[in-house]
């Protein structure tokens, strides 16, 4: 053995074997996929071919779903022609080989799937949320059902309902400064010095190809880390946290346009096709959102200073529909990785209606405004 | 130090073959697979790409076994090629990463301060530190000599191995390593103290 080697060998033995939860994790996704086999609905028969031609794309499937639910538009965007020159994809039905695949077809779904409202009507969202916080009496989560009515053309007039759902300590004791179950709050856009609710920021300024998207995502992280670290006075940080930090960021931005309901379909393709060239992506055969439903997911996880965090979207599975996200952060504490769900919502309903309610008389402000 | 790879399957058992041939038909077979070599293919892409790829992607490699293990040549005794092939092909879409992470250890010749006591996170740390000019070494090989270099010297694979990992052929494994060895050396120098 030369020295070579054994400096390689050495290094190498010399690193951590895999953390109990991602050995766990492992092989959870593991257990899955042998239990999906086993019950035939299975992500591949093992002597089957694992691609099969676009050919077989059974459009026609996705072509009566748009035409069957209230006003959908199918639109043929920049960003539609983007996605369908992936001719390796499997064809829809057929579980997906990885995330890569996975978002692409997520991508080319949600390019179809255009929701808007005409004058005088309003786009209506539904939501299931699970808020986190931690404060000094502990840590908590809370379910809130989410409403947004979005008049068409007048954001300035979009309301939101808010229905708060029940608490669960994580840990700590019982938080006091919450809303109890079954409390309503009636928030108008403009008020606690909010704007009004609308395209996330940066949206509308998103090039619809994924890779200039992706390009410009990460300047702007980079940019951002940068003056970060100059308003922490931040002089004398390595490369590496700097990278890490970086990474962060591009996938935080990615994550919350991705999720947020009001991000254009357009927009949500690029999103979905910027994120099936995150190489650090991988499928999660089954997740479930808020709302209990069952979904494959496609994950990202990032390294941060103090442990990890992971953003996991979840798809309607054969469909590849948006049905919701998941946030993971791993903390370590004590040589052991502390894992805690930081939110997750579920979208149970994006349609045009006619109308939108008038706040009660009586409603009070909002709790955190 | 870990222990050194397993050939195939422990004494008295079955052996790789046998339990994936049995896996076609009972696919719970396949978690003995996994038992065996999860934490080899983890460590050998945490050294690769970092611990948060080494978790999504060991997972990943183990699933696009699964997946394909009818292509699994039977003759062979042991998966362990096999599946250093599968994790080094998806270590392969991360090149550019892979070849970042060098450049980011060589740049990094102080230890991060190691926080607390634990055993653990002195161990995390230490390793996180790999020796700068080796780093500097490995981020200047080709992508192909390197991966040729790292199977032989951290998953111990032979030449033949080696060649059924990556499918070339074992004349190429040869030149590979004999090249990336040759450069590395110019760049590290002979005596390990000096690294």
């Amino acid at each position: 053995m030369t020295n070579e080697f054994e400096a390689i060998k050495s290094h190498h033995d010399g690193l951590p074997g895999p953390a109990p939860e991602a050995i766990a994790r492992a092989r959870a996704l593991l257990a899955g996929e042998v239990e999906a086999e086993r019950a035939g609905s299975g992500h591949r028969r093992p002597a089957r071919s694992p691609r099969r031609p676009l050919s077989a794309f059974p459009g026609g499937r996705w072509a009566m779903r748009a035409g069957v639910a209230a006003g959908l538009a199918v639109a043929v965007t920049a960003g539609l022609i983007l996605v369908r020159g992936d001719r390796d994809l499997a064809p829809f039905g057929t579980p997906p080989a990885g995330a890569a695949e996975l978002l692409r077809h997520a991508a080319f779904v949600a390019a179809r799937e255009d929701v808007r409202p005409g004058p005088g009507r309003f786009l209506y969202i539904d939501q299931k949320n699970v808020t986190y916080a931690s404060g000094s009496e502990g840590e908590y989560t809370q379910d809130v059902r989410r409403e947004i009515w979005m008049p068409a053309g007048d954001p300035a007039r979009a309301l939101t309902r808010s229905t708060y759902g029940r608490t669960r300590v994580v840990s700590g004791r019982d938080p006091e400064h919450v809303q109890s179950p079954g409390t309503v709050e009636y928030r108008r856009a403009g008020q606690c010095h909010e704007g009004s609710p609308g395209l996330p920021p940066g949206a509308a300024d998103l090039p619809a190809d994924p890779d200039r998207a992706l390009a410009t995502i990460r300047r702007d992280a980079e940019a951002f880390v940068r003056a970060d670290r100059r308003r922490r006075g931040e002089d004398d940080l390595d490369r590496n946290e700097i990278a890490m930090r970086v990474e962060k960021a591009v996938g935080s931005r990615l994550f919350t346009l991705a999720q947020n309901p009001l991000t254009p379909s357009r927009t949500r393709a690029t999103v979905f096709a910027a994120l099936s060239r995150m190489t650090t992506a991988t499928v999660v055969p089954d997740l479930t959102d808020p709302a209990g439903r069952h979904g494959v997911g496609a994950s990202l996880k990032y390294e941060t200073p103090d442990g990890w965090e992971r953003g996991e979207l979840i798809f309607e599975p054969g469909t590849y529909r948006f049905l919701g996200y998941r946030s993971w952060i791993g903390q370590r504490e004590g040589g052991r990785v502390r894992e805690i769900e930081s939110s997750s919502m579920a979208v149970t309903a994006v349609k045009v209606v006619d109308s939108m309610p008038e706040v009660p008389k009586d409603a009070g402000e909002p709790m955190f405004c | 130090m870990t222990a050194p790879p397993q050939d195939s399957a422990p004494p008295g058992e079955d052996t790789d073959a046998q339990v994936l041939e049995a896996s076609l038909r009972h696919p719970d077979r396949f978690g003995a697979v996994f038992d065996r070599y999860f934490a080899h293919i983890h460590r050998y892409v945490h050294l690769r790409l970092g611990e948060a790829a080494a978790d999504d992607l060991a997972a990943e490699t183990f699933l696009r076994a699964f997946r394909d293990r009818a292509r699994f040549d039977l003759t062979r005794a042991s998966a362990r090629p096999w599946l250093y092939g599968i994790a080094s092909n998806l270590v392969a879409e991360h090149r550019r990463g892979e070849a970042r992470r060098y450049r980011a250890l060589a740049r990094s010749a102080t230890a991060t301060e190691i926080a607390g006591h634990d055993e653990r996170v002195a161990q995390r740390v230490s390793a996180a530190v790999m020796r700068p000019r080796l780093a500097a070494g490995l981020a200047r090989l080709s992508a192909g000599d390197r991966e040729v270099l790292l199977l032989v010297a951290c998953a111990q694979l032979g030449y033949e191995e080696v060649a059924e990992a990556l499918g070339i052929p074992r004349g190429t494994v040869g030149s590979r390593l004999n090249r990336a060895r040759r450069k590395l050396r110019t760049i590290i120098g002979p005596v390990e103290e000096e690294l």
